[in-house]
């Protein structure tokens, strides 16, 4: 998320999702869409259907070091992107696309082997391929080692964005400067340094001594931290909370006998007061989450199963699912055995522990007797939920972006098989109706009939509970009195992507 | 002494050969590797993906293979990418080294001469209300969580005063200096109380020794006493100590590097070590256990120039 802060001061992406959650053109003159045009279904050699979407460059693009912005540099990208040992972390989004057709020094066709609702979107990085393709073609697999980006970071023609990087220095800082060949609305600031500062605390005294004037909600503070700050500070800075795309949840394992009861599940949901959490914990900043879509989301919908706090109806359900009063308030089954469940995330994580507590007393009072078994997180995340080896429930969070169809997380074929394949279905969910959901939401195009899709698919989920909704994780931001401008998205594109809007404001108008 | 010496260095890298292989195999068992790093960031990443990134990085060989690869090229002088900083692994260690060797010779510099003269005074007067304010002095030092004595060295000089800069490390010497004296303060003030205790200790011992009551006698001045004969003696133990906190002050400045924003070894080791950036963190490592091993060769040589009947 660093990278992509920093990175938006100087390169822009040709689509982005906007502060407003929709689609829209950054560097490209229009999106294309079936309606207009500029996107056509194709027939492909196999038989299938693909589309070819017809992208052109707003005039004036120009690296930094004056050598103009084509659709040259965009093929390039894609080549780079899909070969196999150029270091792409993910290439979906490469070898979907067949070819990069160029038209002339701006418009280019995208030709891509299938058809599905996020056709126009185009995030794909573009490299300058006036200083790239000598690097890349002399040896692919050593690309990654020798790439400009690293070896010669502060080199101008890296970048086309209103700012370029003049200094690095690595680890502590990095400054940039305006891009003098930037032709769209000119930044208000000739400087913008960004440093690294990784604690949080130091972070706080760089702020509070004038080393620093803001700190990005993206990168910075958590959410308990920037409440303290506004408590101790709240008329010296301004405060933004934006609730996002991570997506703080509670993973069950379906494998396990107690938890793959339902009934169970319900009764834990209905046993924790979540909101509670939002209101004591975070000052009401974090939202309840009440399934795995953030209601900014277009695809959001309220019409799901709820799950307000309400103990009485936990009892209830834990009683019909066999769990009766036992010894010391703890439920048992009938042979006897305790309702004693384990509950694991990232040790070190003050909220995350945090909310175990609130969850271990609540839960304690529908006789549910809580273990909190924490590790680190390279070890939670590296081994324990890869391998799903944890007992009953895993804490953490999913970061998304704005109708991002959950096919990793929630398909039956995403389950890990413990051999490197599968996904991100640690739950190990199986349920057909979802698979056939996510299998076709994925081709509709029509916003009408996916919005209905995704309105089936949160009710299964409600419904299912293969993981109990917490909370949105807001990004604190701390901005001084005289910046205005800023304007926190929620989702993966950082407020960086705008800096041209941010502007100083005289003292008092802030 | 030059047979000696060539002997314990031969020693050291016969050490750091046995060193890369156990710190390797180490790293190797820790739980997870670069790639589920990547998937918890990324849960669109597929299987398809995992597999590619891991063959790239040649995380699917087994681990003595990898060692192999990674020695037979270490001894024709590439150390390897680090792939958290995308450089050349000694690229990335080179000026970090040079931090802390800034950053710890200031305190260890400022801690002896805190520890020499306090330690020696105390000695001299044992029981009194001045050997039990620099007592106090020391267990604070050795006793305050070196956390949480940084943030409230930033507190009161850097936030409140403003004299000082919260944490970065300036550009140009003076400029430097300047973001050099707090965390030194901070590393200086954590160790100087241990230091201090085993100076006061080893010199209470030899004053009282049969040799110094001889020297006094002679009618020595109470500095050639203490200096000249007494203090040499002393510092036999002191020397030992010093040699294995020097090892131990390039990991453990991790916190103070961390909340000062410090480039040093002990945050890049711990970096890497988390980040499963495997050339970075074994030749940090390995540097860590050079300096270590330096040090108590000279700690070794130190002794045959305090004692004359010592030689080697």
């Amino acid at each position: 998320m660093a990278k992509s802060y920093m990175h938006a001061l100087a390169r822009r992406p040709i689509t982005v999702y906007g502060p407003d959650w929709d689609l829209r053109c950054l560097i490209c003159t229009k999106l294309p869409t079936l309606e207009n045009g500029l996107a056509e279904r194709e027939p492909l050699p196999d038989g299938g259907t693909g589309i070819a979407v017809t992208y052109t460059l707003k005039e004036g693009l120009t690296w930094a070091d004056g050598e103009p912005l084509t659709s040259a540099d965009v093929r390039f990208s894609w080549q780079v992107g899909k070969h196999p040992k150029s270091g792409t972390v993910s290439q979906q989004i490469y070898e979907r696309i067949r070819d990069v057709e160029i038209v002339d020094a701006r418009t280019f066709i995208v030709h891509v082997d299938r058809v599905t609702y996020d056709y126009n979107a185009m995030a794909m990085p573009i490299l300058p391929e006036h200083l790239e393709r000598p690097i890349f073609e002399r040896s692919p697999a050593d690309y990654r080692n020798h790439t400009a980006f690293d070896a010669d970071p502060t080199n101008p023609g890296l970048y086309f964005g209103p700012y370029r990087m003049t200094s690095m220095q690595r680890g502590a800082r990095v400054v940039y400067e305006r891009n003098p060949h930037w032709r769209g609305k000119a930044p208000e600031f000739d400087r913008i340094v960004v440093r690294t500062i990784e604690n949080t605390a130091a972070m706080e005294a760089n702020l509070l001594s004038g080393n620093i004037d803001m700190i990005a909600g993206e990168t910075g503070l958590s959410i308990d931290q920037a409440l303290a700050l506004e408590t101790r500070h709240p008329e010296r800075f301004r405060y933004l909370y934006e609730p996002g795309l991570v997506y703080e949840h509670i993973e069950f394992n379906l494998d396990n006998p107690i938890v793959s009861d339902r009934t169970v599940r319900r009764a834990l949901a209905y046993g924790a007061n979540r909101t509670a959490i939002s209101e004591q914990l975070f000052g009401g900043k974090q939202p309840v989450a009440e399934h795995n879509v953030n209601p900014r989301d277009r695809v959001y919908t309220d019409d799901v199963k709820h799950y307000p706090h309400d103990p009485e109806t936990a009892r209830q359900l834990l009683q019909q699912a066999g769990w009766t009063p036992g010894p010391k308030g703890i439920r048992t089954n009938a042979d006897g055995e305790p309702l004693r469940l384990t509950i694991m995330t990232t040790a070190g994580n003050r909220t995350r522990e945090l909310v175990q507590q609130v969850l271990q007393s609540d839960w304690a009072q529908i006789g549910v007797d809580l273990r909190i078994v924490n590790e680190p997180p390279r070890v939670f995340f590296g081994q324990t939920v890869r391998n799903r080896e944890w007992d009953h429930m895993a804490m953490f969070a999913w970061l998304s972006s704005p109708e991002t169809v959950p096919r990793s997380t929630l398909h039956s074929e995403m389950i890990p098989d413990g051999e490197g394949g599968g996904g991100q279905n640690y739950t190990g969910y199986s349920n057909k109706r979802m698979d056939e959901l996510i299998d076709s939401m994925e081709r509709e195009l029509d916003p009408q009939r996916r919005a209905e899709l995704w309105h089936e698919l949160l009710q299964i989920y409600a419904r299912d509970l293969p993981a109990l909704p917490l909370y949105w994780r807001a990004q604190p931001y701390v901005l001084p009195l005289w910046l205005q401008g800023v304007e926190p998205t929620g989702h993966q594109y950082p407020t960086t992507l705008w800096v041209e809007d941010w502007r100083r404001v005289p003292a008092g108008e802030g | 002494m030059f047979a000696y010496i060539c002997q314990r260095l031969a020693q050291t890298l016969i050490v750091l050969f046995v060193m890369s292989f156990v710190i390797y195999a180490l790293i190797g068992l820790m739980p997870g590797d670069p790639i589920d790093l990547m998937i918890q960031a990324d849960p669109n990443l597929t299987g398809q993906d995992q597999q590619r990134l891991r063959e790239l990085y040649g995380l699917d060989q087994p681990i003595t293979t990898r060692y192999w690869n990674w020695l037979t090229a270490a001894l024709q002088g590439d150390f390897g990418y680090s792939r958290l900083f995308a450089q050349p692994v000694l690229d990335v260690l080179w000026p970090r080294l040079g931090n802390t060797v800034l950053l710890l010779g200031c305190a260890f510099v400022l801690s002896l001469a805190i520890a020499l003269p306090a330690g020696i005074a105390a000695a001299t007067r044992p029981g009194s209300g001045f050997d039990g304010a620099i007592n106090l002095f020391a267990f604070a030092g050795i006793s305050i969580p070196p956390f949480w004595l940084a943030i409230l060295l930033i507190i009161l000089f850097a936030v409140t005063l403003g004299w000082f800069p919260a944490s970065g490390m300036g550009d140009g010497f003076w400029d430097r200096a300047h973001h050099l004296l707090l965390p030194t303060v901070a590393l200086t003030l954590a160790r100087v109380g241990g230091i201090l205790r085993y100076v006061r200790a080893s010199m209470m011992e030899a004053l009282r020794q049969d040799y110094v009551r001889t020297a006094r006698a002679k009618g020595l001045s109470r500095r050639r006493v203490l200096v000249g004969h007494a203090l040499r003696n002393a510092m036999i133990p002191v020397v030992t100590i010093l040699a294995l906190d020097m090892g131990m002050l390039v990991s453990g400045a991790l916190i103070t590097e961390t909340v000062f924003g410090w480039l040093g070894m002990g945050k890049t080791i711990y970096d890497a070590v988390l980040g499963n950036d495997y050339n970075l963190a074994l030749m940090g490592l390995l540097f860590a256990t050079a300096l270590t091993l330096l040090a108590n060769l000279l700690a070794d040589l130190a002794y045959a120039w305090l004692d004359p009947r010592i030689s080697y």
